[in-house]
């Protein structure tokens, strides 16, 4: 825990705001140097993710994919680049605080009711929720929360767990044995990146999507 | 494993704070570029499309022009072969109209070439004729001849025509002839003479006197001369008028 003054902010919170300004910077970076003719190859790396990640939010959003695309994408870069700080020796990832997954998940189980109620308005939202019969009330609730913890544990557990056998493996098999492991760790982050971003997808189009062809299906389409 | 809310809230505000930013710094403006990259590429396709039309409409518009420039050089060629066929024919027949004339006129030049020398021939032939004739009747030439071609002379003289007769007494009259003359190459006998000087009497219609000469270039013969009449029957003026025949 640091201590700025009285405020006690934790380690994680530190390297998360760290990773933040790393990554703004970046973005800051690369936008005062694209080009429309002639790309560096990093531009070129630049514009395929963005590209992957677009197309990949305009499959499951097709109608607008363009609301989604900041939150995804911002889901997918923030914690891939997390995950990864974990290989470097004498840091850990923010992932592995379950403050933050939590965080992350808090804002992904806040923002399916934001694109929903975008999507299909409020009343349309609501009413899923008592979709097929009001008494699935409960389980609908149970069912968003139960989704939202597991996004936060199950990113929380993959990478502490990671990071603890890799500890552990480096205590007891010297220096050169985790190795191995360290690039299971780099497939573990890059896996875990894409499953929490893929189920946030998922789950907010889900959201718009039900509303979305319940509004077609009566003759129009809010936006 | 445990809850700070303090980072929790820490990394609520971290996280959207950070969508802000990639989307304000990363998301939108690689989506944009992207989007005027393909808007660029789309107007460059078009373009080029445009150019390949135009190419295209060149090209049909070059095989056209082409086309009709073949149709153009065809009707020219049949033009040109025709008024070229009109040419030769017409140098033909200036050429035909030409060598006719060329030929007649070599017709005429041989012609007139072959009369030459046929008349030349002949003159020669009658001048050798008269060369050899003249010495063959100098040889010939007798005081018997020369009798024989007075009688002829005398009988000439009196079976003259009437018209001649007249012509010879007006002529006589008019040129107030006063006398005649006679010459033989050999001396001619009285009689005969007498015959010869009565068949002049008659012919020019005087008895004019006669002056009797002998002249032995007449060879044999008589050659009598009333004013502008002369009767000849000589062998020297036949050879004359033999070789003046042959002189043309």
């Amino acid at each position: 825990m640091l201590r700025i003054g009285s405020f006690a902010v934790s380690e994680s919170a530190v390297s998360a705001t760290a990773l933040t300004i790393l990554l703004a910077g970046a973005a800051g970076w690369a936008k005062s140097r694209l080009r429309l003719r002639d790309p560096a190859g990093w531009q070129v790396v630049v514009e395929m993710a963005v590209q992957a990640i677009e197309s990949t939010v305009r499959e499951s959003i097709p109608k607008a994919p363009e609301r989604v695309l900041p939150l995804i994408g911002a889901l997918w870069i923030y914690i891939l680049f997390a995950n990864l700080i974990g290989l470097i020796p004498g840091l850990h990832s923010p992932t592995g605080d379950l403050s933050v997954t939590g965080a992350l998940a808090a804002i992904v189980f806040l923002a399916v009711p934001f694109y929903g109620v975008r999507a299909g308005g409020l009343a349309a939202y609501l009413r899923e929720y008592f979709a097929p019969m009001f008494w699935m009330f409960p389980f609908h609730v149970m069912s968003e929360l139960t989704r939202t913890l597991t996004l936060a544990v199950r990113l929380f557990g993959n990478m502490t767990g990671m990071e603890v056998a890799i500890g552990i493996l480096l205590l007891l098999a010297g220096f050169l044995v985790p190795v191995a492991f360290l690039f299971l760790h780099l497939i573990e982050a890059l896996l875990q990146a894409y499953i929490f971003g893929m189920l946030s997808l998922v789950y907010i189009a889900g959201s718009m999507q039900t509303l979305v062809e319940k509004e077609q299906q009566k003759g129009g389409i809010a936006r | 494993m445990s809850l700070d809310w303090t980072t929790f809230l820490l990394q609520v505000i971290n996280f959207l704070v950070l969508v802000w930013l990639l989307h304000r710094l990363l998301f939108r403006p690689v989506l944009r570029l992207l989007a005027e990259r393909k808007a660029a590429t789309g107007k460059a396709w078009e373009e080029a499309q445009r150019v390949k039309k135009e190419g295209e409409d060149l090209q049909s518009a070059y095989a056209n022009r082409m086309t009709l420039w073949e149709v153009e050089k065809e009707q020219s060629r049949a033009k040109l072969l025709q008024e070229m066929q009109g040419e030769r024919s017409r140098l033909q027949s200036e050429n035909d109209r030409l060598m006719k004339e060329e030929r007649e006129r070599s017709r005429a030049v041989e012609a007139h070439r072959l009369a030459a020398l046929s008349q030349e021939a002949e003159t020669r032939a009658l001048r050798i004729a008269s060369q050899f004739a003249s010495r063959f009747l100098h040889d010939l030439a007798t005081p018997d001849l020369e009798a024989k071609l007075v009688d002829r002379a005398i009988e000439e003289v009196e079976r003259l025509p009437e018209e001649t007769l007249a012509e010879i007494r007006s002529s006589v009259t008019r040129e107030g002839v006063q006398r005649m003359e006679v010459r033989t190459a050999f001396p001619l006998d009285p009689a005969r003479r007498e015959r010869l000087v009565r068949a002049l009497w008659v012919a020019c219609g005087k008895e004019l006197p006669c002056d009797s000469l002998v002249d032995s270039s007449l060879g044999a013969g008589v050659r009598a001369v009333v004013g502008g009449w002369m009767a000849r029957a000589n062998v020297k003026d036949e050879l004359l008028f033999f070789a003046s025949k042959g002189e043309g």
